[in-house]
C-alpha cells in the first residue's frame, strides 16, 4: 500500500498494533512504560517497538510532548501511521525522530501482522 | 518548498540543534500542508503551560530544550496556579514545584510570562500581522475581530515558530482561506455575553472547521470574544465574520452561501445540558476577563472568582476574588461542582460544571 511519508528515516519491520478509533495520547499512554494505561478497550498492552496505526489523534495539543517523552524513555513505537494528517502527531514525531506517514488505509492490517514500512518508497506492506 | 538563505542556515544548524529541529518540523509540516514558503511571524503564543496538562512528559521536554532562545515576541497561556496565592487555594507543594520548573524553562528561553489566554487584552495585534498562536479561542478572536493572521497551532508547532520566527504559509495566512463558507442566520436575541458563547458553541458543532458568516447580531469586543471561544470549543473554527461588525466582513459576497439558522431552542438546549443547582464555587473569566469586564464583576452579590491576566489585576472589591495566571480548566482545584458563565469552561469541566448567564450570576439569581 502507498502512504504519504511525512517523517522519513529508513526501512522498518515490526509487529503492527492497529487501533480503529482516534486516540488521545496524553490520556491513554504511559510515557515511562509505553503501556496503554488509560485504554481499557485495547487488549494489546504496549505500543513500544510496534508500528502503531490509528485514524488520527484527538484531545490535547500537548500530545506532541508525550511522543517526545516516549522516545526519550526508549518506549516509543517504531513508527506511527495515520489515516488523516494530524498536526499534533506529526509535529511530535518530527521532533522526536519517529517515522510518520498518513493517508493509509489502516483497515488492511490487523494487530499482530508483521509489517514493513519503507519510508523511501512510501510503502507499507504485510510480510 | 522555497527557503530563504536565513531559513536554510537555521536548517543547517547555524542557530543550534534545537532551532535546527524546529526548522525541520516547520518545513515538513509546511510540505505536508502544501505551503510553498515559510512566513516570518511577529508574535508566538504558547499553550501547554500547566503542569496539570503537560505533565512529566512536557516538563522533561522543556528542560531538554531550554538552552534555545525564542527569536520573536513570545507570550504564554495560563499555568496551573496563581503564582502568589497557590497555597491558600489548596495547591500541593509538589505540583507547585513542577509548575515553577516549567515556567523557569520558558522564561529562560525568553518568553514573557503573561499566563493568560487573552494576550490581546494586554496588547492588540495589528490588522494583517502574521502570528503563530496556539490558544484556540485567541486564534479565533484575532483572525476574526482584529484581522491578524494565525492558524490554530499545536503546542509544539507554536514553540517551533517561537524559536525560529517562522510559520508555514498556509491556512488562514492566505487570503483565499479566509472567505466565509456558511451563512449563519441568528433568529434569537442574545442578552448575555454567555449567550454569545453558547451561540458560538452551537454553530461550531454544526460547521466543524468551516468559516461561518453571522448575520443579525451586534456586539463589542467581549461578545465577539465569547463567540470565538464557543466556536473553537464546539468545533475547530479558526475564524468567523459578523456582517457590518468584523473588519473583513465587507469583502465577501454572501449570496449563494450554504445557510443555517439558530433559534432560541438551540441555545436553551446547551443551558439544559449543563443545568443544575448549587455549586461549590463560581468562576468568571473563561477566556480571561478584560479590564472592563473585571470592573463590572465587582457588583456581584455572591462570592466569585474572577480570572484575569495578572497585568490587568487591581485591588479586590466587594465579594470578588481576583485569580491570576490560571483558570479552573488548567488548575488542579478539588471543587465538585463549579458554576461558570462560559460554555468553553463548561465543556472542559464536563459534569463538574453548571452553566449560568453572567448577569444572573452577578445578580445572585437562580441558585
Amino acid at each position: 500500500m502507498r502512504v504519504r511519508v511525512i517523517n522519513p528515516d529508513g526501512i522498518f519491520e515490526a509487529e503492527a498494533l492497529v487501533i480503529l478509533r482516534p486516540i488521545n495520547l496524553l490520556k491513554e499512554v504511559d510515557p515511562v512504560t509505553g503501556k496503554l494505561a488509560g485504554a481499557p478497550d485495547i487488549r494489546e498492552e504496549s505500543i513500544s517497538g510496534k508500528i502503531l496505526m490509528f485514524p488520527h489523534g484527538k484531545g490535547s495539543t500537548v500530545g506532541s510532548y508525550l511522543l517526545y517523552a516516549l522516545k526519550r524513555n526508549g518506549t516509543s513505537p517504531l513508527a506511527i501511521i495515520n489515516e488523516r494528517f494530524d498536526l499534533v502527531i506529526a509535529s511530535g514525531c518530527i521532533f522526536s525522530s519517529i517515522p510518520y506517514a498518513d493517508q493509509a488505509n489502516i483497515r488492511q492490517f490487523k494487530t499482530g501482522d508483521r509489517v514493513r514500512f519503507d519510508t523511501k518508497k512510501g510503502e507499507l506492506i504485510k510480510v | 518548498m522555497y527557503l530563504t538563505r536565513e531559513q536554510e542556515e537555521i536548517l543547517q544548524g547555524a542557530k543550534g540543534e534545537v532551532a535546527e529541529k524546529c526548522m525541520r518540523v516547520l518545513v515538513r509540516l509546511g510540505e505536508a500542508l502544501g505551503a510553498e514558503r515559510l512566513l516570518p511571524i511577529e508574535w508566538a503564543h504558547l499553550s501547554g503551560i500547566s503542569y496539570k496538562t503537560i505533565g512529566e512528559a512536557g516538563l522533561e521536554f522543556l528542560e531538554d530544550i531550554k538552552e534555545a532562545d525564542f527569536s520573536v515576541k513570545t507570550t504564554t497561556n495560563p499555568c496551573g496556579m496563581d503564582l502568589l496565592r497557590w497555597k491558600e487555594l489548596g495547591i500541593d507543594e509538589s505540583f507547585a514545584i513542577k509548575q515553577l520548573r516549567i515556567l523557569n524553562c520558558l522564561e529562560r528561553m525568553g518568553a514573557s510570562l503573561t499566563l493568560t489566554c487573552t494576550p490581546y487584552h494586554l496588547e492588540m495585534p495589528k490588522f494583517g500581522q502574521h502570528l503563530a498562536w496556539a490558544e484556540s479561542s485567541a486564534v479565533c478572536f484575532v483572525n476574526s475581530v482584529i484581522g491578524a493572521r494565525t492558524n490554530r497551532e499545536g503546542a509544539l508547532s507554536a514553540l517551533a515558530s517561537a524559536i525560529t520566527g517562522f510559520t508555514p504559509d498556509c491556512g488562514v495566512h492566505r487570503e483565499e482561506n479566509r472567505a466565509p463558507d456558511v451563512l449563519v442566520k441568528v433568529g434569537v436575541e442574545l442578552n448575555s455575553v454567555t449567550d454569545f458563547g453558547v451561540l458560538g458553541y452551537v454553530v461550531g458543532e454544526i460547521v466543524g472547521d468551516s468559516v461561518p458568516y453571522f448575520v443579525g447580531i451586534r456586539g463589542g469586543i467581549d461578545q465577539l470574544k465569547a463567540i470565538g471561544a464557543g466556536l473553537a470549543t464546539g468545533g475547530a473554527v479558526v475564524m468567523f465574520h459578523v456582517q457590518d461588525v468584523t473588519p473583513e466582513s465587507k469583502k465577501y459576497d454572501i449570496r449563494g452561501l450554504e445557510k443555517i439558522e439558530v433559534d432560541h431552542r438551540d441555545i436553551q438546549k446547551v443551558y439544559e445540558k449543563w443545568g443544575g443547582e448549587g455549586g461549590d464555587a463560581i468562576f468568571l473569566g473563561c477566556p480571561h476577563l478584560s479590564k472592563e469586564e473585571l470592573q463590572r464583576s465587582f457588583k456581584s452579590k455572591k462570592p466569585v472568582f474572577a480570572c484575569v491576566a495578572r497585568l490587568l489585576a487591581c485591588r479586590e472589591r466587594g465579594s470578588v476574588r481576583i485569580l491570576c495566571d490560571t483558570c479552573p480548566v488548567v488548575a488542579p482545584f478539588r471543587f465538585d461542582k463549579i458554576v461558570v458563565d462560559s460554555v468553553k469552561a463548561a465543556a472542559y469541566l464536563g459534569e463538574r460544571a453548571i452553566l449560568r448567564r453572567r448577569e444572573e450570576i452577578l445578580e445572585g439569581k437562580g441558585y
